[in-house]
């Protein structure tokens, strides 16, 4: 039997460096500054601030203003790299009924309905970070989401 | 609180408080999200998360001053930067160098040390231009290309940026240099801009863009654009040309690039 292993140079350069500390933070998208969380999180890292904040508002400038998790990893020799996800599934449907909080008994007492069209934008917005090959698996993951906070989908 | 509930519960505060903060992993398996809250808004954000604490299972809320080390960390990064020869950008802890245009700055909070290939690019066009006339600094930061362009003999400059710490910034650095400069807070693809000889802005592509259109009647005879990644040079030419103002000169770094823009 042959093993095959398929990579490309970049992530092997990216390994190849030792991971000192993992930096989660939620940022408004295209808005990071060096003013907090940003500056006390990357300050006490001894990364570089400014090309952290340019790196990410030009990365997440489409999404202007949307709170957006990213996780920084510090390598031993103070460089970076860094990955954005995208908001919780619940968040963005809470977001879409404009309500603050799903339902305390989901199976009786529903807050709300989303449209077709909101179950597909969420689940464009969620793509990236969904285990899901289409644009329809995904749509339906969303659909199980709101099910379970007592919202309820259109047909 | 409880790592399950941490995703949805941190995304929720940091929507309704309109602020960013920093999750802890803990080796317990719980997670701990920190916030920073100013003095003006302290009983808001106070309010607002034990409201959010009481709504989760196991939540607890806890209180501290901050530990102002980061700003000592952070200025440990704050080396002079000289560029063409011309201009040295440097904390006020190190000398000035003879025979070269001072800036004195403290970063303190907002953008814009002089370090960052961007500001270096927009330095280094703003050389390149004949100095008079109205100038327009739009997301000035801590206020450097302001100050160097009032240095330079630009007058009168104006600057405004969307964050209230960069305002703050730039007024203290324009102070400590000796210059004037008018400051504003405003989003400039909602408010009216004034008509300037000069438009510096070193913001994203997408800013920059939709600050074309939003110029309107103000098309400057120079802007000097910077932010953009290499690849985001073409489309923010493209959006100003539909404005007449066509690039004259560049600054090309390995990821990041500046151009300078003149009218037809």
């Amino acid at each position: 039997m042959r093993a095959f292993c398929i990579h490309d140079t970049y992530t092997e350069r990216a390994m190849a460096k030792k991971v000192l500390q993992i930096i989660k933070l939620q940022i408004p998208a295209g808005q990071a500054s060096p003013a907090p969380p940003v500056g006390p999180a990357l300050g006490a890292a001894s990364i570089n601030i400014m090309e952290f904040c340019k790196a990410f508002n030009a990365q997440t400038q489409a999404a202007n203003g949307t709170v957006t998790p990213v996780e920084i990893s510090v390598f031993e020799d103070r460089s970076f790299t860094f990955i954005t996800k995208t908001p919780p599934a619940p968040v963005l449907i809470l977001q879409a009924l404009g309500i603050p909080s799903g339902s305390a008994v989901p199976q009786t007492d529903k807050v709300g309905t989303l449209t077709k069209a909101q179950v597909r934008q969420i689940a464009e917005t969620k793509m990236p970070d969904l285990n899901a090959n289409s644009i329809e698996t995904a749509m339906s993951m969303i659909a199980g989401t709101a099910r379970s906070m007592g919202v309820l989908v259109e047909d | 609180m409880p790592a399950s509930e941490a995703d949805v519960v941190i995304a929720r505060a940091c929507i309704q408080l309109g602020v960013g903060c920093r999750e802890e992993h803990r080796a317990d398996g719980r997670v701990a999200a920190h916030f920073w809250a100013t003095s003006t808004d302290l009983s808001r954000v106070r309010a607002a998360l034990a409201d959010l604490a009481a709504n989760v299972g196991d939540a607890i809320l806890e209180e501290a001053d901050e530990d102002p080390g980061w700003v000592t960390a952070m200025r440990t990064f704050h080396q002079p930067v000289d560029v063409m020869g011309r201009i040295r950008v440097r904390p006020p802890w190190h000398p000035a160098l003879p025979g070269m245009l001072d800036i004195v700055i403290d970063p303190a909070m907002a953008f814009g040390t002089g370090q960052h290939d961007t500001t270096r690019g927009c330095l280094e066009l703003l050389l390149g231009c004949a100095p008079g006339g109205a100038l327009l600094d739009i997301g000035c930061g801590s206020g450097v290309l302001a100050i160097a362009a009032s240095k330079l003999g630009f007058s009168p400059v104006w600057a405004c940026d969307i964050d209230p710490l960069a305002i703050d910034a730039t007024e203290e650095n324009a102070e400590i240099n000796g210059v004037e400069i008018e400051v504003t807070q405003r989003d400039v693809l909602v408010t009216p801009l004034p008509r300037a000889d000069v438009i510096l802005a070193n913001l994203t592509a997408t800013v920059l863009t939709s600050l074309a259109v939003a110029l309107g009647e103000s098309v400057p005879s120079v802007a000097i654009l910077s932010g953009m990644r290499l690849d985001e040079l073409r489309p923010v030419c493209e959006a100003w040309a539909e404005i007449g103002m066509i690039p004259a000169d560049r600054r090309l770094g390995a990821e990041w690039c500046s151009v300078k823009l003149v009218r037809q």
